[in-house]
């Protein structure tokens, strides 16, 4: 985690020791997080184009294709497009970073899609091709107002024409914190009973909430509130 | 003959408190619930005001419940609150009370009519939870239909459990329209611990309106004075002699006119004094004139009242005769002459209940007693009562009263009891309570006693839930010790694995292999028993999370005999520890979760929710490795379903915890501040170490470098500690 908040920071040289000590933690002692610490790992060293950098890669390659550690796919194709660019193999670069888009874009990894698409964007600017980059900042600046303010200093979301914010949190329209609630446990598929229990109101009480969210929304089901948080970020798609 | 009015009639000069409280009370019948507390000194008046507050409550249509506190049972677990939710269940609609033991069957604990049969003991830890829930969620429905008010009164001498649920329910009152109404004595704090540690709770996050009643002015004694007299005006005189004496306090002036009035010390209609004060022997202390008042009565009454003293601040007609050694007739007639003289008094609708008009008297009169005399009576009394009662909270009470009698022998088994019946009821405050005398008194006889052993062992335990750790320790390493002398292998082993389990939640790894190791080499060989599997998991777990070798045997041998007892839940357990173990070498994740998806069925099958909940979490982290973060959602969301249902509050912190961390990978960071609000929230007790919870919440909040610093403290202590967990999730 720190290791991928210092990325995220724009901050590689904090990231590397941690990074480094993490994946040889995960290696000794705790295997099963081996393959979310090979990301960060690989994506640090590339991004300093350290002398290991290239052989580290296709160690933790290798390591992500034995043992299916597929999650760490989108960060590995990311690294491996640094050190494609720094070689000036710029096509490669963006052929890599646009597999790895989309298998972010398929995992929901919302957060390592933005990294990518910040990636596509600074190489594809550097080389010219401009409707690549307009392309990938306009999902990228979709995903920074998704995800809030908070996010605007982080590296992939820097470079951004953003509308002004003035409040912290985004506005979900007519709902008081306690409707938010209760419409984040509906599409958690929770009943009224599970509901109340999780918030530790009466059913009734849970009831009352989903009329109210029901009238102000203008909706006649729960599955329109549920699809209504989603589409409005307050809450994501449960299986 | 009694010329005084019934205090009960007229509140007098408390009209700006008064005013106050029922203002707090109409913000409630429209809004959130508050927590008033009202304080003062004994016989301020804090019990006759609240009642005036429940009086104006019902005529505005509001439900009122009580639960009063006594002495005698402050290590009653949930004493004021069995009386209040009984008759708050009593006044339900009969839909709700033929429902509620379906809707909330940890009920069963506070309100004992509820039960059909005898209660089952819950099956899982952290219980306490699951109650204070379904107290909460009890009262919030009754409060649906009219508002409500809770009086408990006279706090100081509530159980430590109790005080718990207080401070529970204040803090969730804001979803309903409940007032929480409490008295106590601020003569009591510094000497109350519970109490002051609840308080000081309440003032911190804000949760209460304090309500301080002060002594009467002399204008405030001179309106109490006419009042209780049925006199216009008072003569001066008069007043200023009870104001002077009484300085302000109303119990004071109360007991001085009653007092002046026995004496015939006041004439006409005017209540002129017609005796010259300095004629006047009146004590100047209110002990001493309630000592005064009672020399009044018939020798009968005095000896009857001095026993009955002893029985408490309330006691039944039954107990009284069968304690009293007099005939029928007379006590009765002793009963009458101090219902006369306002001595004693009925609580409201019970005539077979007597109550003391006040604590004070109740306490001065036991305080009379010569020492020898009141051992005996405790005595006499305990006889009584163990022939007598039956319930619950008898326990405490035949403990308490074989202690204070001398029977040692009797106090230490009534303790063992009391002590089992408050752990029943997950009243770890009052189990720890009851077992920690029972132990001290067990150690002071000469030679090692199996009893002495086995008490050390439970109050470990209760120390533990209480999350004591350092006190918990000592305890389970002092049993050790005890079961060492007496050569019992089993009890030592177990002692090793409470110790080994204490550590484990501390995060400290090699100091937990070291005692799970010991704890398994001390198992008898021939007990292959539930017990068993769960050391084996737990050990096998510390193995894996300390990176040591062996945790695979472990797990595999936990499986062996947990297939061979054939119980689901058991295999389910041992197969979570299979896959932890697991889980920390080199393995592919789609093999793991071929073994957690059968974990998870027979989890199920089982209603394991204590397992499934580690099961869910564990299976969610495999699911992210093979990419699958949608599913890893899911499986966080499921975990937090199954830590509800088992009422374990540290699982539920940790799985809102995980669940928020994995929707900041998502985007999705409101609802990740949601619940990591909720974690830490939920995390109180720092069960849990809340570093990367409260790294999670500054990154969203864009506090980045906050971010970064409280990983970096994560990161050192799990170095420091050998947690192969807590050092690669927070780098």
């Amino acid at each position: 985690v720190q290791a991928e908040f210092a990325l995220q920071l724009g901050r590689p040289e904090a990231a590397e020791s941690a990074a480094r000590e993490a994946f040889a933690a995960s290696q000794a002692k705790w295997w099963v997080v081996v393959g979310l610490a090979a990301g960060p790992l690989a994506d640090t060293l590339a991004w300093l184009g350290t002398d290991d950098a290239n052989q580290m890669l296709d160690d933790l390659e290798g390591l992500v294709n034995t043992y299916g550690l597929y999650i760490a796919r989108p960060q590995l194709l990311r690294a491996r497009a640094r050190l494609d660019a720094r070689g000036g193999a710029f096509d490669e670069a963006l052929e890599a970073l646009k597999g790895g888009a989309e298998l972010a874009r398929s995992q929901h990894a919302v957060i390592d899609l933005a990294q990518t698409l910040a990636l596509i964007s600074s190489i594809a600017r550097g080389t010219n091709r401009q409707s690549l980059a307009t392309e990938a900042d306009a999902e990228r600046r979709a995903i920074v107002e998704r995800v809030g303010p908070t996010a605007r200093p982080l590296s992939w979301a820097k470079g951004l024409q953003l509308a002004r914010t003035h409040e912290h949190h985004r506005d979900v329209g007519p709902l008081s914190p306690r409707e938010c609630e209760v419409a984040v446990l509906i599409v958690g598929g929770q009943s009224n009973r599970h509901i109340a229990e999780s918030l530790i109101i009466s059913e009734r009480t849970v009831e009352n909430h989903v009329s109210s969210i029901l009238a102000k929304l203008g909706l006649d089901t729960r599955g329109q509130v549920a699809a209504w948080a989603v589409q409005h970020g307050i809450a994501m798609q449960s299986e | 003959m009694n010329a005084m009015r019934s205090s009960d009639e007229q509140l007098i000069a408390r009209d700006a408190e008064l005013s106050r409280i029922i203002s707090i009370f109409n913000s409630v019948t429209t809004g959130p619930g508050r927590v008033v507390l009202l304080d003062g000194e004994p016989g301020i008046g804090k019990t006759r005001l609240a009642r005036e507050v429940l009086a104006c409550a019902q005529r505005m249509d509001a439900l009122t419940f009580v639960g009063r506190c006594f002495e005698q049972h402050e290590a009653t677990p949930f004493f004021p609150f069995m009386e209040l939710l009984g008759s708050a269940f009593d006044a339900a609609p009969a839909d709700v009370q033929s429902g509620a033991r379906q809707r909330w069957p940890e009920l069963v604990h506070l309100i004992p009519k509820i039960a059909q049969d005898e209660p089952e003991k819950l099956t899982v830890e952290y219980t306490q939870l699951r109650l204070f829930r379904a107290t909460s969620s009890f009262i919030s429905e009754q409060a649906e239909a009219k508002p409500l008010v809770m009086l408990l009164d006279d706090l100081h001498w509530a159980d430590s459990t109790s005080l718990s649920l207080v401070l529970f329910l204040a803090r969730f009152v804001d979803n309903a329209h409940v007032l929480i109404l409490g008295t106590y004595r601020d003569t009591e704090i510094g000497r109350r611990q519970p109490l002051e540690g609840m308080l000081g709770e309440l003032v911190r996050e804000r949760l209460v309106d304090e309500v301080h009643l002060r002594r009467l002015s002399a204008d405030g004694t001179s309106a109490l004075v006419g009042a209780r007299l049925g006199a216009a005006s008072a003569p001066d005189d008069l007043i200023s002699f009870v104001h002077s004496r009484a300085q302000g306090n109303p119990f004071f002036t109360e007991e001085l006119l009653a007092a002046l009035v026995e004496q015939g010390a006041l004439s006409g209609n005017d209540r002129r004094l017609v005796k010259r004060l300095g004629d006047l022997e009146m004590p100047r202390s209110v002990r001493s004139l309630i000592g005064e008042r009672i020399s009044r009565l018939p020798l009968q009454s005095q000896e009857l009242l001095r026993l009955a003293s002893l029985l408490g601040e309330e006691f039944e007609l039954d107990v009284l005769l069968a304690v009293s050694e007099m005939i029928e007739d007379q006590v009765l007639d002793a009963l009458d002459a101090a219902l006369e003289a306002r001595i004693i008094e009925h609580p409201p609708g019970n005539h077979e209940r007597f109550a003391f008009a006040h604590a004070l008297i109740q306490q001065t009169l036991s305080e009379e007693l010569p020492i020898h005399r009141r051992r005996r009576l405790h005595m006499r009394i305990g006889e009584a009562l163990a022939h007598s009662l039956s319930d619950q909270s008898a326990t405490a009470a035949l403990a308490r009263q074989f202690l204070l009698g001398g029977d040692t022998h009797r106090g230490i088994e009534y303790a063992i009891l009391a002590g089992d019946d408050a752990a029943a009821r997950y009243a770890h405050a009052e189990a720890a309570h009851h077992y920690r005398v029972a132990l001290d008194l067990l150690l002071e006889q000469p030679g090692d006693s199996p009893s002495a052993a086995d008490v050390g062992y439970r109050l470990a335990g209760e120390l533990y839930d209480l999350n004591k750790l350092p006190e918990a320790l000592a305890a389970f390493e002092a049993a050790f010790v005890s079961y060492s002398r007496l050569n019992n292998q089993r009890g030592q082993a177990l002692a090793q694995w409470g110790i080994a389990r204490l550590h484990q939640g501390r995060y400290d790894m090699a100091s937990a292999e070291r005692h799970a190791a010991e704890a398994l080499r001390l198992w008898p060989p021939d007990r292959r028993d539930a017990d068993l599997v769960h050391l084996l998991v737990d050990a096998a777990r510390i193995k894996a999370y300390g990176g040591f070798a062996g945790g695979a045997d472990l797990a595999d041998q936990s499986l062996g005999v947990a297939e061979q007892l054939g119980d689901a839940s058991l295999i389910a357990r041992a197969l979570f520890g299979v896959a932890t173990v697991r889980g920390s070498t080199r393995h592919k994740p789609t093999d793991q979760l071929s073994i957690l998806d059968r974990a998870v069925e027979l989890a199920l099958q089982a209603s394991d929710w204590r397992t499934l909940s580690r099961l869910y979490l564990n299976r969610a982290t495999t699911r992210w490795l093979v990419g699958d973060l949608d599913g890893n959602v899911a499986d966080r969301r499921l975990a937090i379903t199954a830590a509800e249902r088992s009422g374990e509050t540290e699982r539920l912190a940790f799985a809102c915890m995980s669940l928020g961390g994995a929707l900041i990978r998502l985007g999705a960071w409101d609802e990740a501040r949601l619940v990591l609000t909720r974690g830490l929230a939920l995390n109180k007790e720092q069960l849990l170490p809340n570093a990367s919870v409260s790294a999670n919440l500054a990154w969203l909040d864009g506090r980045h470098d906050d971010a970064l610093r409280e990983l970096s403290t994560l990161v050192d202590r799990s170095r420091q500690s050998r947690d192969g967990q807590g050092l690669t999730t927070g780098l």
